[in-house]
């Protein structure tokens, strides 16, 4: 049973782990909390039912254009908000609320023009339940699995290797410095946001097949994934996929003995905890501790 | 004419909300998005005592506003330690979990349904039965609420604060205990807070969990932010603006399940434009007699 739970917690954490990482990734370079990433999350989500059900365009077909729309709604918001907000040098928190406004505005369109009640989209190989060892797991977890290791195999060899991932390592390290050696950090930032709104993308087509798109999953994703990228460490790749694992497998051995709809309160009690006790998390480096 | 009533008795429990976050918002530069959930605890805490025990609302208010007060050091002792970002995040979180305590914790708060036949409020033989009675009593507490945020910023306490939002470094280096400070802001914001909702149950007769959502806290957001921040006045032209908004959606009649989304819709809208063109709001703060002398003194030609 246990084993099951935590098979279970791994599989969601695996989604966790792709939103993470986008919004672990815009924080490393940008150093804001790109809270609207719930809302590219949900719009892919949404984007993707809307392709696959009314339009019944095909499914591999929907997850390109589902990327390509999720891309360019990142980076419109970074174009149109968090550019702007630079300029004028806005404190952080300022972005903080305004990327939240933006979600809230986001998730209430979509709520006004599609409705409030869950829509899912269904395809059909991923139906069967497959069983080995014991444990019971259906294809389309196994898909969300193996999709997030290669994804995050990719991450790393992109950022490690490619002229755009060292440019980006470079700001995310120091964003001074790198403008002194003649790196274009607005480009740098275009490439950020295009990145994290292509690893919402797959997040949000794998919710809607799996459990439904609704209004609110954009809030309590970005819940669920700002949780995982403190509880990993801030700024840390490898550390939000871990906190997202993590919280995954927490929350699937927490609901195992409470209703399901208390998910979030075992969420936010690690969050506290860790706020607590290590608020650098598992990876992360040693926080300035404010006064 | 008793629907007015109703709106300058919603546009008075406003004012306080609106005035305990601009303590946070505009004053102690904390950023908390869970401002709803005190007003809910004060809400509820009358609601479930009044009812379910027959207290007295005075005491009920008491036991309101006290245990705002310790979920608000609850939430913001951790939180203020770390980074400030980190403060945004755990209000954000608490926020989304209280609300789901409000709908699912059903044998306590009886979930959606809510909690009704709050008795309406009542002493010395009078009870408060029209909105237009309930009037004096609401925005007597508004006034007491403005009067005491007004002595707060205008004491000690206060001038740490703001010395503090200049200049972290400098007011620590000054002795100040800058982060005992913020809690005790953050505490006494809380109950202020709750003392708006305390005031919302016996008016309405009723408390239900829809009342305190994170767009009611967004809302407020709105309201301390296009009112102005760090300005009291400020926050009462945003109540007014906040309650009197929907008034003017209602001119188009569109069905609630979109209206409603729409609102939302138009008060993130409004935040985000605020927020970046105009983020010091309608009625900006006061400069301090300090900075008025110095850019007088500019004016005037003196040379340093």
């Amino acid at each position: 049973m246990l084993m099951q739970l935590i098979l279970n917690g791994i599989v969601n954490g695996c989604i966790y782990a792709l939103m993470a990482a986008g919004f672990a990734l815009v924080y490393a370079v940008t150093r804001v909390f790109h809270l609207a990433h719930g809302l590219v999350y949900l719009a892919a989500a949404y984007f993707a039912y809307y392709l696959s059900v009314p339009l019944k365009v095909n499914f591999a077909l929907t997850v390109v254009l589902t990327i390509l729309a999720a891309v360019s709604l990142g980076i419109t918001i970074e174009i149109v908000i968090y550019r702007h907000l630079r300029r004028r040098s806005a404190s952080g928190h300022i972005v903080m609320i305004t990327s939240l406004a933006v979600l809230i505005l986001g998730a209430n369109l979509v709520a006004a023009f599609a409705g409030t009640l869950e829509k899912r989209f269904e395809i059909a190989q991923f139906q069967e339940t497959l069983v080995f060892a014991g444990l019971t797991i259906t294809p389309l977890h196994l898909f969300d699995i193996v999709l997030a290791i290669v994804t995050f195999f990719s991450i790393g060899i992109f950022l490690r290797y490619s002229g755009i991932g060292k440019r980006i390592r470079a700001v995310a390290n120091n964003p001074s410095m790198a403008e002194l050696v003649g790196i274009d950090s607005s480009k740098v930032y275009l490439w950020t946001f295009a990145l994290s709104s292509a690893l919402a993308a797959p997040a949000g087509i794998l919710v809607g097949i799996d459990l439904g798109c609704t209004p609110e999953m954009g809030m309590s994703g970005i819940l669920i994934v700002f949780v995982a990228v403190i509880v990993g460490g801030v700024g840390s790749l490898p550390g939000a996929a871990i906190g997202a694992i993590f919280i995954g497998i927490v929350e699937s051995i927490g609901v195992w003995r409470i209703q399901s709809g208390w998910a979030p309160a075992i969420t936010f009690f690690v969050l506290l905890v860790f706020v607590t006790f290590r608020p650098r998390g598992f990876l992360g480096r040693r926080l300035e501790t404010e006064i | 004419m008793a629907y007015i009533a109703h709106l300058l008795n919603m546009t008075a429990i406003y004012v306080i909300l609106g005035i305990s976050l601009n303590l946070l918002f505009g004053y102690a530069e904390l950023f908390s998005v869970c401002h709803a959930i005190f007003y809910g605890i004060g809400a509820y805490a009358v609601a479930l005592l009044t009812v379910k025990f027959g207290t007295n609302f005075f005491l009920a208010v008491i036991a309101g506003v006290v245990l705002a007060g310790i979920m608000g050091a609850i939430i913001s002792i951790p939180s203020i330690r770390v980074k400030a970002e980190y403060l945004m995040l755990v209000t954000f979180g608490f926020q989304m979990v209280v609300y789901t305590v409000f709908v699912l914790w059903v044998s306590l708060t009886r979930g959606p349904s809510g909690i009704p036949g709050i008795p309406r409020l009542s002493f010395f033989g009078y009870t408060f039965f029209s909105r237009y009675s309930f009037l004096p009593f609401s925005w007597s507490f508004a006034a007491l609420c403005f009067f005491v945020a007004w002595r707060v910023i205008n004491s000690p306490f206060g001038r740490v604060l703001r010395a503090n939002r200049e200049d972290e470094l400098a007011t620590q280096a000054l002795g100040k205990n800058v982060r005992r400070f913020k809690v005790q802001v953050f505490v006494l914001s809380s109950a202020m807070a709750a003392l708006g909702g305390c005031l919302l149950a016996p008016y309405i007769t009723f408390v239900g969990p829809e009342y305190f959502t994170l767009h009611t806290s967004i809302t407020l957001i709105l309201l301390v932010i296009l009112g102005g921040l760090g300005n009291l006045w400020g926050s009462v032209v945003g109540a007014v603006i906040v309650v009197l908004l929907p008034e003017i959606l209602r001119f188009v009649a569109l069905p609630a399940a979109v209206a409603n989304p729409l609102r939302m819709v138009l008060y993130s809208g409004l935040l985000v434009l605020c927020l970046m063109f105009r983020p010091q709001g309608i009625i900006p703060e006061r400069p301090t007699r300090e900075e008025s002398l110095e850019s007088s003194n500019i004016s005037s030609g003196v040379r340093e």
